[in-house]
């Protein structure tokens, strides 16, 4: 019997009288990734602050072990970060690193924002992924701005929380980040969802980055095309 | 999960190390005020009280947006600590500094005349922290600071709404229902950004 950690019925948000995306449905369970991948603006920031309890959906039922997410951080342990430029540029790195443990993750004493982008994102990955015990990891264009090693030590540190139970959710704009590293896909166009599984995208082998990208590609021609016929 | 919540405010600097060297000014020339005349209590608590009204202002929601709380959002930290928290370590600095001028006054008046601990002094002190704490939860320091400039520097509003008219102000004088009044506002108004804090949701800036 599989372990459901997420499950989301019919989810939508909105900003205003702006709808972001509606009608996602889709079910992660422990030691599984889910990757979601869309253009710029599609939602998926506010997609992964819907799973990591910091919005509440407009439409719809987000239940992270049964709990909605905001109740569920309490009890499952998350980890959450949506990108260097969300850590505070005033802090010390060394202290920065500290809130999540107490425990020194790095000796720099310089402020964030003197450090270079791909370091402090560092800094923001080590830090939420040094939290024990993890049960959620949600991560915001993690790859973005890291070096080869950093990306390296990302993708093994992924891979190693999922194997011992935490649930995955990664996203990014770039079909090449996530190729290969991902259990379930959810491509976010024009305010709705798809989901594939990685063996239906790919029965033969791993899912590359070219194939995740003509799939999004496809997607977004078949939103485009009832526009074109409109103009 | 208090304490930490605690911790990561005071790491994150939601008062600026600025901020507290302005409060130690206000001290020091507190000291010097005192030291000369012991009854000049209320000049001397007037700066503090006008620094704590910024300070305090330290605004929550800009920052969250920003993605700064995030870590401790996450953390599993329940929202009333969180928002205790804030507010804790936004008024701290002002109300410790008030706390260094009424010893100060009472050591250079030798024990025999205090305005820093009357009834109008407590009022002022304690709902001006809260209002400003509350009033810049959804907004930012800056927008707050120019409501402050806006609300102490027009005669009829700081005649009316201004907490340093309470300074000195006792439990019996005339200023009593006014002394009331303040509390249930500045209570009303804690209240309301503790409830903003507890259901709002936190969309990333960026993000909308």
């Amino acid at each position: 019997m599989t372990d459901v950690l997420l499950t989301a019925r019919d989810v939508g948000a909105r900003y205003g009288r702006r709808d972001v995306f509606s009608g996602l449905t889709f079910q992660l369970s422990a030691n599984q990734t889910l990757g979601v991948i869309g253009p710029n603006g599609a939602g998926k920031t506010t997609l992964l602050r819907l799973i990591a309890g910091l919005l509440q959906p407009a439409s719809g039922e987000l239940r992270v072990r049964d709990l909605c997410p905001g109740l569920a951080v309490s009890r499952v342990n998350v980890a959450y970060f949506a990108g260097d430029s969300t850590l505070p540029g005033s802090v010390r790195a060394r202290d920065w690193g500290s809130l999540a443990t107490g425990d020194t993750i790095t000796p720099e004493r310089r402020r964030i924002r003197t450090l270079s982008r791909g370091t402090r994102q560092l800094l923001g990955l080590r830090t939420v992924l040094s939290r024990p015990h993890l049960n959620l990891v949600v991560l915001d264009e993690p790859w973005e701005a890291l070096d080869v090693d950093g990306s390296r030590w990302l993708s093994r540190t992924l891979e190693a929380k999922r194997d011992r139970g935490a649930a995955v959710v990664v996203a990014s704009h770039d079909p090449q980040d996530l190729a290969g590293v991902c259990d379930v896909y959810l491509f976010l166009v024009s305010r709705r969802g798809v989901l594939y599984r990685a063996h239906e995208l790919s029965a033969a082998g791993p899912v590359t980055g070219a194939l995740l990208g003509n799939v999004l590609d496809r997607l977004l021609a078949d939103a485009a095309t009832p526009l074109r016929a409109v103009s | 999960m208090l304490l930490y919540a605690i911790r990561y405010f005071v790491i994150v600097s939601v008062v600026p190390p600025l901020f507290v060297g302005g409060f130690a000014v206000t001290i020091a020339a507190a000291a010097v005020r005192l030291a000369s005349d012991a009854t000049t209590g209320v000049e001397a608590l007037t700066p503090v009280l006008i620094l704590q009204l910024f300070v305090a202002s330290s605004g929550f929601r800009v920052p969250a947006r920003r993605g700064h709380f995030d870590l401790l959002l996450t953390s599993g930290a329940f929202r009333w600590h969180i928002a205790f928290a804030h507010c804790l370590v936004s008024v701290a600095p002002g109300l410790a500094s008030w706390l260094c001028v009424g010893l100060l006054e009472l050591a250079a008046s030798r024990g025999t005349h205090s305005v820093s601990f009357t009834a109008g002094t407590c009022v002022a002190f304690a709902s001006a922290s809260l209002a400003a704490w509350s009033a810049a939860v959804h907004s930012s320091r800056m927008a707050a600071a120019v409501g402050w400039l806006l609300v102490m520097s027009i005669p009829v509003v700081a005649r009316t709404v201004s907490p340093l008219r309470y300074l000195g102000a006792s439990a019996g004088g005339p200023e009593t229902a006014s002394l009331a009044t303040a509390c249930v506002c500045a209570i009303g108004l804690s209240v309301t950004a503790f409830l903003g804090i507890l259901r709002g949701g936190t969309p990333l800036e960026a993000a909308q």
